[in-house]
């Protein structure tokens, strides 16, 4: 290679087409500029694909490194097919040496370089020499065990017959969906030809909060009782809508979760990908089909031009309707139908929209069991599919009954505007999946529920056919937004919790407990709680306990950790006596009261045939409780105390008794009393 | 390619040969290492604490946590008991799924003994050795010790069984064998679990193998040599719940005991396709269904006794109790809960994961899970001590004797008293006497839905009973238990 004059400095103006040492100079540092940056972006590009080539390899990084130097010395150096390279390389050595000492040519300009690249030259067949021993040595060590892995698979294989275990798949969705999500994966692993390779669980996906606490908190929540998971962690999520990925990836953050991370459980914070799209339908205006034909035959002067405002406003103020959706804190559909229409409505009218129910089938269940004049009086926002399911009898969940064939069916009505459905399938990657024991099972997992949502997508929509999801602002939580507007709205209330907690009690305290922090989403930030216990005790007779300081909505673990502390002692105290006590330890009016207990205060009442006018009495005398909520643990708990709300005649007080039904269940005992709880809080928001 | 080495070997100097030799050396410890080490990655590093995977807590006042509590207590220990759903299907497939990609997440299973198998072939979990658990063994019953033994080798420590027993109001017959119960059921009334879930193959295994028909024999599947029988049970089941009112009620105009129910009264109680919602029943809606209305015959697991006991309308006004139990008549079958180490475990935990089996099989915590939280024991000694109750018996037995500390002076009618625990314990024993343990497979969850998705259309009445094909019947199942696709087991 020929040797270029060192470059000086002088003019750098040269003569076109005489090359002059100045021209020499500028050209060389421009043929420098011009390889290290290419050599730069060759290698940087190289070494992107072959560490991500490496990664994918199903053996270490170290292994994949020298396998591949083995490959390339066989390419190199092979006879036959595998010196391909060589043989290229023999073709195109003296072009390729020219190029090589042209982009060398700037480096060997300068002697430390070239110094530097004999001196590698030298080495480079010692170096050679010992990177293909220690690669040769670990290429037959791993493929000794690789053999005898293979043989003992295949002494598996033949002395059994049988199938390995398929691989578990959880997808999770709103409980509306969970049926028919289940009968297309139950088509779906059907398909499968001799052994089941997948096992697909369906499970009811829990509110958008606790969603993105499970998805914070690695799907499980740590309080001061027991670690416990939000359920079976899932694997994927079908979504309502991609509003609901983004709100609750909004949402995701160890700073507004409710709960403490399980420690050692999951790894942590999970990322979602949402995917194609695997159903589509619409949120519709469901009514009994007299009060839809009521609706058609508006006279067009009160119909409005039929835009979303016009028809919703003529369905409440023409035919006195009641339009009602399921919690937007509890349930995906309410919230995307509360989004939709509070810009559309007065205050007044949110309130009496918001509906207690957690999702679209136990609205549908609790309208079911109305009378037919009750029925009149509701039309429903809940999705299409739903509805449907309704007129056919299939919303048959345990508790909700099935059909009657005489039961009148719902009509749908469609306003423009509507909120469109496009339920994204989402996949869910925990961190621990890439520890380095999980990553191929991980890999064929995202394999499996990939080919799951493309059969889904393309072959069998759950609810019509897919459909594009509606464009979302940039960087907005429409829902988000609208819960908040939504808890302006509604009306602050003031619970006193009177728990009781005679003996009999003990085994209703944890279910109660348990309960708790499933009111979260139906709390509005300006709630307060507080809590007092009252019991009889054989020396000291009637004890109430002085309630605990409030707690707002957002203190509500705190609140739970205190109610977890109280424990059974004693005997039966009249609730009577209670509310007195109670009353004369506030001191403003305006507190709601929800007793919990068994229903054997009843019975301790001095005539307990008499309890209740004792109770009204009592209620009557406080003038600090405005509101009393009695909810007493199972069937005829109540003894047909207090069955609707009722004002004591001449007061302004309301109170009810509920009855808790199967709240003494240790399987159900939980959702049962957040059930109930959750209708009390609203039925309290009310009165306020 | 000039400048390359030449790599034959006696090509090679002295030097180069030598290099290669250590390079070869050293490549193939590079490799053995990494073999090691990979082993190492699937096992699980230790982080000094045991968590037990479970699904929640059946008993009410959460005593499994408090026996947890006890444990860690006395250990000094930060152990984790991780209660996973309320469904034991979801629990058992977050476990699975759980071993399957070796997540390290649990180190020891509270496992429902019919998933033992499944998960012991799979390699999810470690042999109990003599060694470690063999003094324990004879003072297990022999019943719940077998259903967690697999291929000869056993994969857990029961912690509380289960066996089906007969509820039925103070003052009806006492059926003596399953036909009795099928007639007196029609005249008074009778829910069982019936759903579309594993507690509805049980049902209905028991119903075929009252028949005196079989189902399985070790690994075979043998209901095609007893078609006849098969179908009869069925038929019979049928007719029994067809004939009742929707709920599972007293049929209109039978004649038992109070007013006749009134006519059409089972109409606001059916499903979609106008089938009783009987059908629908799990454990706890048939419990419901039992207590509140006019059903005369229930059978249920033993959980549904304290529930029923305790409660204030399940007794007369002299405080007698409204209600009998007994085993359930003809064949039984048995279910619980064992205790599992995962094949994940870090070896140095496995001492305490032996030593906190141990404690939760124990005589005292045994004791305290029965009296409080109404978990049928595990341990003969168990079963002795309250079973040989008189009035004048020393030892502590109900719950607030045994944890006198935290529940002093427990109200009336809040817990078990020590002649209702007898008569608890005496009918559990008895229905453990004698009854049988689903098929030990690993595919068993297949093949119980297999069984389920044919029997139960046959009861529900969507197919006739004579028209299912029992030798296809038989193909479907075989292909289930091998974890096969099966085709249709029945009729379209």
């Amino acid at each position: 290679m020929p040797s270029p004059p060192p470059s000086t400095a002088g003019d750098a103006s040269g003569t076109q087409g005489k090359v002059t040492p100045a021209g020499r100079s500028t050209e060389a540092a421009a043929r420098q500029t011009v390889v290290t940056t290419l050599v730069a972006a060759a290698a940087n590009g190289f070494w992107a694909d072959f560490h991500s080539f490496l990664e994918r390899l199903p053996v270490p990084t170290f292994v994949g490194v020298l396998a591949t130097g083995v490959l390339g010395g066989l390419l190199l150096r092979g006879r036959g097919p595998a010196g391909v390279l060589a043989r290229l390389a023999g073709r195109l050595g003296p072009p390729t040496s020219k190029m090589r000492d042209w982009f060398l040519a700037p480096l060997s300009q300068r002697p430390r370089m070239a110094k530097a690249l004999a001196a590698l030259r030298r080495v480079l067949p010692t170096v050679v020499i010992a990177y293909l021993s220690v690669a040769s040595g670990v290429v037959v060590i791993l493929g000794v065990w690789g053999a005898s892995q293979g043989v003992s698979a295949l002494v598996r294989w033949v002395s059994s017959p049988s199938c390995a275990d398929p691989r578990e798949l959880s997808v999770i969705t709103a409980p509306e969906n969970v049926d028919a999500l289940r009968d297309a994966a139950a088509a779906y692993t059907d398909e499968a030809d001799g052994c089941t390779p997948y096992r697909i669980s369906v499970g009811a996906a829990p509110s958008a909060a606790e969603m993105s606490d499970g998805f914070t908190l690695g799907w499980c929540r740590d309080d001061e009782s027991f670690p416990r998971l939000f359920g079976r962690r899932p694997d994927a999520w079908i979504a309502t809508s991609t509003a609901e990925v983004a709100h609750v990836r909004r949402m995701q953050s160890p700073l507004v979760s409710s709960g403490q991370p399980c420690d050692g459980m999951a790894g942590g914070r999970a990322t979602l990908s949402p995917g194609p799209s695997v159903a589509g339908e619409q949120l519709i205006v469901a009514m009994l089909a007299e009060r839809a034909d009521d609706l058609k035959n508006l006279p067009p002067e009160q119909k409005g031009d039929k835009t979303l405002a016009d028809v919703v406003g003529a369905i409440r103020t023409r035919l006195g309707m009641r339009l009602v959706y399921p919690q937007p804190g509890l349930s995906s559909a309410g919230l995307i139908a509360a989004a939709r229409l509070v810009g559309l409505e007065r205050p007044e009218d949110t309130v009496r929209s918001v509906a207690s129910d957690d999702s679209a089938d136990a609205l549908l269940c609790r309208f079911k069991r109305m009378t037919k004049a009750e029925k009149q009086g509701y039309a429903l926002l809940v999705p299409a599919h739903s509805v449907q399911e309704y007129n056919s009898g299939e919303i048959t969940n345990e508790g909700c009954g099935g059909m009657d064939p005489k039961e009148p069916r719902l009509d749908e009505v469609q306003p423009p505007g509507m909120p469109v459905l496009d339920y994204p399938f989402v996949d869910i990657t925990w961190p621990d999946e890439n520890a380095p024991a999980s990553r191929d099972e991980s890999a064929e997992r995202r394999l499996a529920l990939g080919r799951f949502a493309g059969w889904l997508a393309h072959k069998h929509p759950l609810f019509g056919g897919p459909v594009q999801p509606p464009a979302l602002r940039s960087g907005a939580d429409e829902l988000g937004d609208a819960k908040d507007e939504i808890a302006r709205r509604l009306h602050r209330v003031d619970l006193q919790f009177l728990l009781d907690v005679s003996g009999s009690m003990s085994r209703l305290l944890l279910p109660t407990s348990e309960a708790l922090p499933e009111i979260r989403q139906t709390l509005i930030e300006a709630d307060r709680l507080s809590l007092s216990t009252f019991w009889q005790d054989k020396d000291e007779g009637i004890r109430i306990s002085d309630p605990t300081d409030k707690e707002g909505a957002s203190q509500l673990g705190r609140f739970v950790g205190r109610f977890r502390q109280e424990r059974s002692r004693g005997r039966d105290a009249p609730l009577s006596n209670a509310i007195d006590e109670l009353g004369r330890k506030f001191g403003l009016p305006g507190r709601s009261v929800v007793v919990v207990t068994d229903g054997g205060p009843f019975g301790a009442e001095g005539i307990p045939g008499r309890a209740e006018q004792d109770i009204v009495r009592a209620l009557k005398r406080s003038s600090s409780i405005t509101n009393l909520y009695i909810l007493v643990f199972g069937h005829g708990g109540c003894g047909g105390r207090f069955p609707q709300p009722e004002r004591p005649p001449g007061s302004s007080q309301h109170v009810v008794c509920a009855e808790i039904e199967g709240g003494q269940s240790p399987r159900t005992g939980t959702q049962a009393v957040a059930s109930a709880l959750n209708r009390a809080i609203f039925t309290l928001r009310g009165w306020s | 390619m000039a400048g390359w080495p030449a790599l034959g070997w006696s090509r090679l100097p002295t030097f180069r040969r030598r290099l290669a030799a250590a390079g070869f050396a050293v490549g193939v410890l590079l490799g053995g290492l990494q073999l090691v080490h990979g082993r190492r990655d699937t096992a699980c590093h230790t982080d000094g604490r045991i968590t037990i995977a479970a699904n929640s807590d059946v008993s009410a006042g959460g005593f499994r946590r408090d026996l947890i509590r006890q444990w860690n207590e006395k250990t000094k220990r930060d152990d984790k008991l991780v209660e996973i759903s309320d469904s034991t299907d979801e629990a058992r497939a977050e476990m699975a799924a759980a071993a399957q990609s070796h997540r390290c997440t649990y180190d020891v299973f509270l496992l429902d003994v019919v998933y033992i198998p499944e998960f012991a072939r799979n390699g999810y979990l470690t042999e109990l050795t003599p060694e470690d658990f063999g003094e324990d063994w004879p003072r297990f019953t022999e019943e719940v010790l077998r259903a967690a033994r697999v291929d000869g080798e056993q994969y857990a420590e029961p912690l509380a069984t289960d066996a089906p027993l007969l509820f039925r109001k103070a003052g009806l017959p006492l059926p003596a064998s399953w036909p009795d119960l099928v007639a007196d059921a029609g005249r008074y009334g009778y829910v069982g679990q019936f759903d579309d879930y594993e507690g509805g193959t049980v049902n209905l295994m028991e119903a075929v193998l009252s028949a005196g028909a079989e189902i399985t024999d070790g690994d075979e599947v043998v209901v095609d040599q007893y078609a006849e029988k098969t179908k009869r049970a069925l038929g019979d089941l049928r007719q029994l719940l067809a004939g009742l009112a929707g709920d599972g009620g007293r049929p209109p105009g039978s004649g038992g005991p109070g007013p006749s129910p009134p006519d059409g009264g089972g109409v606001r109680c059916q499903d979609r396709l106008g089938r009783g919602c009987l059908f629908r029943y799990r454990e706890e809606s048939s419990l419901l269904a039992f207590r509140d209305g006019d059903v005369g015959y229930m059978r249920n697991w033993p959980f549904a006794f304290p529930r029923l006991a305790l409660d204030p309308s399940m007794r007369a006004r002299d405080g007698s109790p409204l209600f009998r139990v007994t085993p359930l008549p003809g064949a039984r079958i048995t279910g619980g809960y064992a205790l599992a180490i995962s094949a994940t475990m870090p070896e140095e935990e496995r001492q305490d994961a032996v030593r906190l089996i141990r404690f939760l099989t124990s005589s005292d915590a045994q004791k305290k899970l029965f009296a409080c939280g109404g978990y049928p024991p595990v341990l003969k000694d168990v079963y002795t001590f309250y079973t040989s109750y008189t009035s004048e018996s020393p030892g502590s037995r109900t719950c607030g004797e045994l944890q006198r500390e935290s529940n002093p002076s427990p109200e009336p009618g809040s817990e078990m008293t020590a002649p209702e625990l007898k008569t608890f314990a005496q009918a559990i024993h008895e229905a453990l006497d004698g009854a049988g343990s689903r098929p030990v497979w690993p595919h068993y969850t297949a093949f119980s839905d297999t069984f389920r998705s044919c029997a139960r259309r046959a009861v529900t009445g969507e197919i006739e009973p004579q028209d299912i094909d029992i030798a296809r019947f038989a193909e479907a199942l075989r292909a289930a238990r091998d974890g096969r696709r099966p085709e249709a087991p029945c009729p379209v």
